[in-house]
């Protein structure tokens, strides 16, 4: 008994439904791409790269650093009715501490961080006690802006606090980070980027900054004794147009 | 009718390869590099309207590695993390005279020397997409996908680049460099891209100007 060759051969029209098929295929897979594409956009703000390490001289200062629970769970969240485009909820608390927490101890000698409830005694030894807020939070898109690019506008006020609780100094900040849309490939890794870039700017005028406040540069030269820090100096200012 | 398709396929890879380049320069002193010394290549980014693109700067650092083993081109963002927060887009110097005051601060000038930095090179400028014309129509249905159509666009590159002597403080030398092309996109039922590499090709005329400005007083 011979062993039976099966040949297959193909049957007439065979070739257009199999092009019929693909083509349902690609039609089915572009459109559920599509329907998923929609919706809620939700970015938590990971940093890409951890934050360097400041190259200043630390401040003589022992600052304790109270972190409200707004503020390290700071979650910035925008309708589609803003701006047209879908809903945004951008998580930062997370981030912003890490950065604070890069910054702090190398712009001043020493840093406790205080809890809330925290005894007064717990911050008898320190010099001043800072607390920082988030006030304002912008952003933009290619499809608003017009640019090309995501922004992300951030603005901070910043309480500087005597141990009893009496105020320093009181003052706001603007931070602002941006990128290009060309390097990424979505929305939401382009305003994660420009979030860290606004933090790593926002860290950069902390540190720039803190001793060009005039009440803070009263209270260093009379309090602590200090004249400015050896890491200080003349910048021209940048504006953001 | 194939012949006209080809012909005109045959006349956009052509004409889309076509990219113009125009360098100026200008030096003031001449450039000496040691085989021991370092190159850093940073971009200008200090408001919203200057951005110039990490791409490029990457590029042409990658272009100077032509300049031998011994001469270290520093990568952009390692040394602003080394020298965070003084070279950010609010505080890096606009001019020689700001890093001198800059290098007034024991830790950066140390930082700097322990990089032997001889040189920065700013780069400052952007491509920007012109005036796009055509049209193109793309279709996915049950039975069809595809496209059909013809769509170009023009990107024009401008930058300035500035080389500034870290040991003396003086800027050394300028150029300006600009590049235009044209890309096209024919479609016939799959979109054919035919885009001139303009950022690419500005980038290598700025880099090989640069080389043969570090290369002509290479000191071994």
């Amino acid at each position: 008994m011979h062993a039976a060759q099966i040949i297959r051969k193909e049957q007439p029209g065979q070739g257009r439904v199999t092009i019929l098929r693909i083509c349902r295929l690609i039609f089915t897979g572009t459109a559920v791409a599509c329907l998923t594409a929609c919706g809620a956009t939700e970015v938590q703000v990971a940093p890409i790269f951890e934050f360097p390490t400041p190259l200043v001289e630390p401040l003589p200062v022992h600052l304790g650093v109270y972190y409200s629970e707004n503020f390290s769970n700071f979650t910035y969240y925008e309708s589609k009715d803003k701006q047209g485009i879908d809903d945004t909820s951008i998580k930062m608390g997370e981030a912003q501490i890490s950065l604070f927490e890069k910054i702090l101890p190398a712009v001043f000698e020493q840093v406790q961080v205080l809890q809330r409830g925290e005894p007064a005694s717990s911050r008898a030894h320190l010099d001043a006690v800072l607390v920082p807020q988030i006030i304002d939070v912008e952003y933009a898109v290619p499809q608003t802006n017009k640019a090309k690019i995501y922004e992300v506008w951030i603005k901070y006020k910043f309480d500087l606090l005597a141990p009893d609780g009496s105020s320093i100094a009181t003052w706001t900040m603007p931070a602002y980070g941006k990128t290009p849309t060309a390097l990424l490939k979505s929305s939401k890794e382009a305003i994660n980027l420009a979030s860290v870039m606004a933090l790593r700017d926002c860290g950069a005028a902390f540190i720039t900054g803190f001793t060009r406040v005039p009440e803070v540069a009263q209270w260093l030269d009379t309090s602590i004794g200090n004249a400015a820090p050896a890491g200080r100096t003349e910048q021209g200012e940048v504006s953001y147009e | 009718m194939n012949k006209i398709v080809l012909t005109l396929l045959l006349g956009c890879l052509i004409l889309g390869g076509c990219t113009t380049t125009t360098i100026n320069e200008y030096r003031q002193t001449p450039i000496q590099l040691s085989d021991q010394d370092s190159v850093v290549i940073l971009g200008r980014r200090q408001s919203g309207q200057h951005e110039t693109e990490p791409f490029l700067i990457d590029c042409i650092a990658k272009e100077l590695d032509a300049l031998g083993k011994d001469v270290q081109i520093i990568d952009e963002i390692d040394f602003l993390n080394r020298l965070y927060p003084w070279f950010e887009p609010r505080t890096a110097p606009l001019s020689p005279e700001r890093l001198r005051m800059l290098m007034d601060n024991p830790r950066i000038a140390d930082a700097i020397k322990a990089m032997n930095l001889h040189y920065m090179v700013w780069v400052e400028g952007s491509t920007v997409r012109g005036d796009s014309t055509g049209a193109m129509s793309c279709t996915i249905s049950p039975t069809f996908v595809g496209c059909f159509g013809f769509g170009s666009w023009e990107d024009d590159a401008s930058y300035e680049i500035a080389i500034w002597d870290v040991t003396t403080f003086n800027s050394v030398a300028w150029l300006s460099a600009s590049a235009s092309g044209t890309s096209y996109m024919p479609a016939i039922v799959a979109p054919i891209p035919l885009i001139a590499r303009v950022k690419s090709k500005v980038c290598e005329s700025i880099a090989d100007q640069i080389i043969l400005m570090f290369t002509e007083n290479l000191a071994g």
